[in-house]
């Protein structure tokens, strides 16, 4: 009953049920039990995939997946985070809400659901100036840029960050989010791609990536 | 301007899980699961008699109505839809302004960042109890207006509708905030955030009351 597999059946039947206490459990019998950490890493990544996609198609809702999201970082807290430069380390990502703007609810669930599917995540927080992003892209390395702003007033920064960020990070893929941003916006920024919630933010970072890679333009 | 407060909170609160749980996506045929059923009871019974809520009013005589918005003594509700709804009004007209809010004290006892879910339940929880204090300064305006002869038409506020959020400076300028501890950023934000600011019409014979009867959009802020 303790064999490995049926111990990763029950991680993802108590991820399922939002049993946390089933969970950590089954981490510790899991990680007696030796199995690789890369092994425990893929199947929280593919229970909160699974999840996302069942949110997708309003089989679950935003309150549980949230639930669930908390869950899969509990388990993934209990495992050692991959290091710079080790085999499956996830895209480097900084992610953060712009100045003057003290909404990070909706930043820190992107943060997490970037960080629970694989990405290398710098969170800077909320109310974060431009210099602070920089230097943070070039810190993390990073790869992708996130930006978030919840008013009309704060999103103005945009387009500014945005262009001292691809002055700087050419190669940076900037995506945007929040309450008064849509598409069309984001194009007019200068952003790379926009997702509006957690349940598109990884088909659009993707797609952007793609479009990027091929020179294509948005 | 009148100031306007709720000793006991209770009566206001009755409400409030139904409300709470709309607001994070149930409703009767999709009613909450028991897990998320009872954080909501338990998050409500933890604000209990902290839940201060207070705000602020004051009517004030409209000087002109055009196509750009509406003209006051402080200066001008830039929304021309709300200045459509005005315009269709009859008889003299007068604006509500009004600040309420849930203040700080409600949080006492929760522990943000602690988990995504209970930050949301949180942020949710806090909003409802902003509208909450909105309603009671909103039922205060409107009661003083019925007692007048007057109607009183929806409350709209900045940023929403065609309404930029920096006419919170005007309603910040007409009414003094401080009396009830909320202040604004220069980017407009009140603080505490858990705050609603709005402008009501008040007139005689009031045509719509919802600006979102004048106007086509299908928008998920839409009241009717």
């Amino acid at each position: 009953m303790n064999e490995p597999e049926s111990l990763l059946e029950r991680l993802k039947r108590s991820v399922m049920e939002l049993d946390s206490q089933a969970l950590r459990e089954t981490m510790e019998a899991l990680i007696t039990a030796g199995v690789p950490e890369q092994d425990l890493r893929r199947t929280l990544f593919q229970e909160l995939e699974r999840q996302r996609r069942r949110m997708m198609s309003d089989e679950v809702p935003l309150p549980r997946f949230l639930i669930c999201l908390d869950l899969i970082h509990d388990g993934l807290d209990m495992i050692s985070p991959l290091k710079e430069g080790e085999a499956g380390e996830g895209m480097r990502l900084v992610i953060g809400v712009v100045e003057g703007d003290p909404h990070d609810l909706g930043k820190n669930i992107i943060s997490k659901v970037y960080a629970a599917s694989g990405y290398n995540v710098r969170d800077l927080g909320r109310e974060v100036l431009l210099d602070s992003f920089l230097k943070a892209l070039e810190d993390h390395h990073a790869r992708v840029l996130a930006l978030s702003a919840m008013m009309s007033t704060t999103m103005s920064q945009m387009p500014e960050i945005i262009r001292r960020v691809k002055e700087r990070f050419p190669s940076v893929i900037v995506m945007v989010g929040g309450a008064p941003l849509n598409a069309d916006l984001a194009r007019t920024f200068g952003a790379d791609g926009f997702a509006d919630s957690a349940i598109t933010l990884l088909e659009e970072t993707e797609a952007a990536m793609e479009r990027a890679g091929a020179g294509e333009k948005w | 301007m009148v100031i306007v407060n709720q000793a006991d909170p209770r009566p206001l609160i009755s409400e409030l899980p139904r409300k709470l749980a709309a607001r994070l996506g149930y409703n009767q045929r999709n009613p909450p699961d028991n897990i998320i059923g009872n954080a909501i009871t338990e998050s409500i019974s933890m604000v209990g008699e902290r839940f201060k809520p207070r705000g602020l009013y004051k009517t004030m005589e409209v000087k002109s109505v055009d196509g750009n918005g509406i003209r006051v003594e402080q200066g001008t509700i830039k929304s021309p839809l709300l200045a459509r709804l005005a315009g269709r009004c009859g008889g003299e007209k007068s604006i509500a302004f009004s600040i309420a809010t849930a203040g700080e004290e409600w949080r006492e006892g929760f522990s943000p960042g602690a988990s995504s879910w209970m930050d949301l339940l949180i942020d949710a929880l806090g909003s409802e109890l902003a509208e909450l204090a909105a309603d009671l300064v909103q039922d205060r305006y409107q009661a003083d207006a019925q007692s007048r002869g007057l109607q009183v038409s929806a409350r709209m506020s900045p940023g929403y509708c065609d309404w930029g959020l920096e006419g919170q400076e005007l309603i910040f300028k007409a009414l003094d905030a401080r009396k009830i501890g909320v202040s604004l950023t220069p980017h407009f934000i009140m603080i505490p955030a858990k705050t609603v600011s709005g402008a009501a019409v008040l007139a005689q014979n009031i045509a719509f009351k919802s600006p979102c009867a004048l106007c086509s959009k299908d928008c998920p802020h839409r009241r009717i």
